[in-house]
């Protein structure tokens, strides 16, 4: 057995007993499973939430980016999810002491019933299910491309893909959101520590990280400019620094972390670190892009995604490129395992319970809860199995599709005229324009540069606004 | 309102400093550890945040609780 394999088995079971021993503190009921009873401190939140956010997009795709764009991607990115961390004040601090006080599971079943809709639980729900499934099946595929790149092949792309969906459905099968948030603490400090240690070693043989850098500047010089060699604009910079402050607490794992913190005080620790986070370890997978052009000069399109696997390869001893490519592993599972769950808890409280049988036991709520979690896990493998082209991009779109629902999650919270037809109104709208914008029915020159998100969530606030003073009706927000 | 008047001041300004379009036509070159200027720019910019965003916090964010809600 090859080193690479022994460490990737020992992470997997590490993550395996890690999930099995939340399991045995937990117990059978909906708020327990799907939200770790409402009680995760703040150590374990901060971990959980940056690692559910950071997928494998932040360890394969940033060095990808650094490879193409440059380091003014730092700029972009680094800020713009710093920002995220308003969010979770304005959002996430309501979000929690609502769930606390309503016992709400789902993020659907709290905006429904604070207008008192079916209809607009239906249709929030219906776009948080539509833009976190394609995402869902990017893991697997994603994992399965690593894994078999890890064995050297000798375990094929769709056996990796089964290898790790089979792992993450026994840990969230048997112990549900506990077991992700212990196992998302180890797979948060892995991401972290191993990032790090990729970037020492890829820059020590080139003299240091100064000197990499500047053989890196007389190669590709545009690597350094602020435009990233023309693929910012200014209205395209400002288009993706409010989308990430916008989309990311519409994830719906990333918004029921809101509802699972056991008191304010650890939502507010850990949205106070974020910003920190996103300072300090962003800069590393983009700099591992931009020192790729030192001894891969030549990748084009998609093969740019793939510098940091390659880098490691050429500089790192074999253990050492494997334990870090285990980091990347565990941004896969930190993320599809938190999907799942999210999208069967919503499947099970807003589908089954609000529409099939509203009398279901609390076992049986759970109990429908696990079988959904191997279906949707299956339903990523089948997509996995044979990936369309167009999942990758409907994915991309994943995070306008959900900001647009920002301006309904802020008017349910905070504007006491909103109604629900007004939300739907807005919904509805924006993402109908958004698929006309994807389709091309609409021309992107009509966004002035601008990236849909910018358009789409200021109508999507305006109808809400006009629609709600227009026809006001008796629905309103406490 | 009048509590936020400060920090969206704050916030604000932080996020106008981050469109540093007056910046982008000059060419960066490799400055300290070899990255160029602007990342520093923008890391020192994401500390101020987090400075800014902890005092934010202490000052504004209670810890109220759910009863708290319908006062």
């Amino acid at each position: 057995m090859s080193v690479t394999l022994i460490i990737v088995v020992a992470y997997l079971l590490v993550t395996l007993f890690l999930g099995v021993a939340a399991w045995r503190v937990s117990s059978e009921n909906p708020e327990d499973y799907f939200l770790a009873d409402r009680g995760v401190g703040s150590f374990v939140l901060f971990f959980t939430l940056i690692a559910t956010n950071f997928s494998a997009f932040f360890f394969l795709g940033f060095s990808g980016a650094g490879y193409r764009i440059g380091y003014s991607y730092y700029a972009m990115m680094g800020f713009g999810t710093a920002l995220v961390s308003l969010s979770f004040y304005f959002i996430g601090h309501k979000v929690w002491l609502f769930g606390k006080q309503n016992g709400y599971i789902t993020p659907p079943e709290m905006i429904g019933d604070r207008l008192n809709s079916r209809p607009l639980k239906v249709v929030y729900l219906t776009v948080m299910v539509l833009f976190t499934l394609p995402y869902l099946a990017l893991q697997p595929i994603g994992a399965g491309h690593l894994l078999s790149q890890l064995t050297g092949g000798s375990l094929p792309y769709f056996g990796g893909a089964i290898v790790l969906s089979v792992f993450i459905v026994l840990y969230v099968f048997v112990g549900g959101m506990r077991s992700i948030a212990w196992t998302d603490v180890l797979q948060g400090i892995l991401m972290f520590a191993l990032m790090f240690l990729a970037v020492y070693l890829i820059s020590q043989p080139f003299g240091g990280i100064t000197e990499a850098n500047v053989a890196a500047y007389h190669q590709k010089p545009e690597l350094f400019s602020a435009d990233g060699g023309g693929y910012f604009t200014p209205a395209s910079f400002f288009s993706f620094m409010l989308l990430w402050a916008l989309a990311v607490p519409m994830f719906p794992q990333m918004f029921m972390r809101f509802f699972m913190a056991d008191n304010p005080r650890s939502l507010r620790i850990s949205a106070s670190l974020y910003p920190l986070v996103t300072t300090t370890l962003f800069i590393c997978p983009i700099v591992i892009g931009v020192l790729g052009h030192l001894e891969f000069p030549d990748l084009a399109g998609r093969e740019a995604d793939t510098i940091l696997p390659k880098m490691l390869a050429a500089f790192a001893p074999e253990w050492l490129a494997a334990l870090v490519m285990v980091g990347a592993l565990a941004a896969f599972m930190s993320t599809m395992d938190s999907q799942l769950l999210a999208l069967s808890s919503m499947i099970t409280r807003d589908i089954y319970v609000e529409f099939i049988d509203s009398e279901v036991s609390i076992e049986k709520q759970v109990k429908i809860g696990r079988i959904l979690i191997v279906i949707l896990a299956g339903f990523g493998l089948a997509i996995a199995y044979s990936p369309p082209a167009t999942i990758a991009a409907i994915a991309t779109q994943a995070f306008s599709g959900l900001a647009i629902l920002f301006p309904t999650t802020f008017a349910c919270i905070y504007w006491k005229r909103t109604t629900a037809l007004s939300c739907i109104v807005s919904i509805i709208i924006a993402e109908l324009l958004l698929l006309l914008i994807y389709f091309g029915s609409i021309p992107t020159n009509w966004l002035f540069g601008f990236l849909p998100v910018v358009p789409l969530t200021l109508i999507a606030s305006l109808l809400i606004v006009i629609v709600s003073l227009l026809l006001p009706d008796n629905s309103k927000a406490n | 309102m009048k509590r936020y008047f400060i920090w969206i001041l704050v916030f604000g300004s932080l996020f106008i400093l981050s469109m540093d379009f007056w910046a982008w036509e000059n060419q960066d070159t490799p400055s300290w550890l070899g990255f160029p200027s602007r990342v520093w720019y923008f890391a020192a910019l994401q500390l101020a945040f987090a400075v800014a965003f902890y005092l934010f916090a202490r000052s504004v964010w209670k810890d109220n609780s759910p009863e708290d809600l319908s006062s």
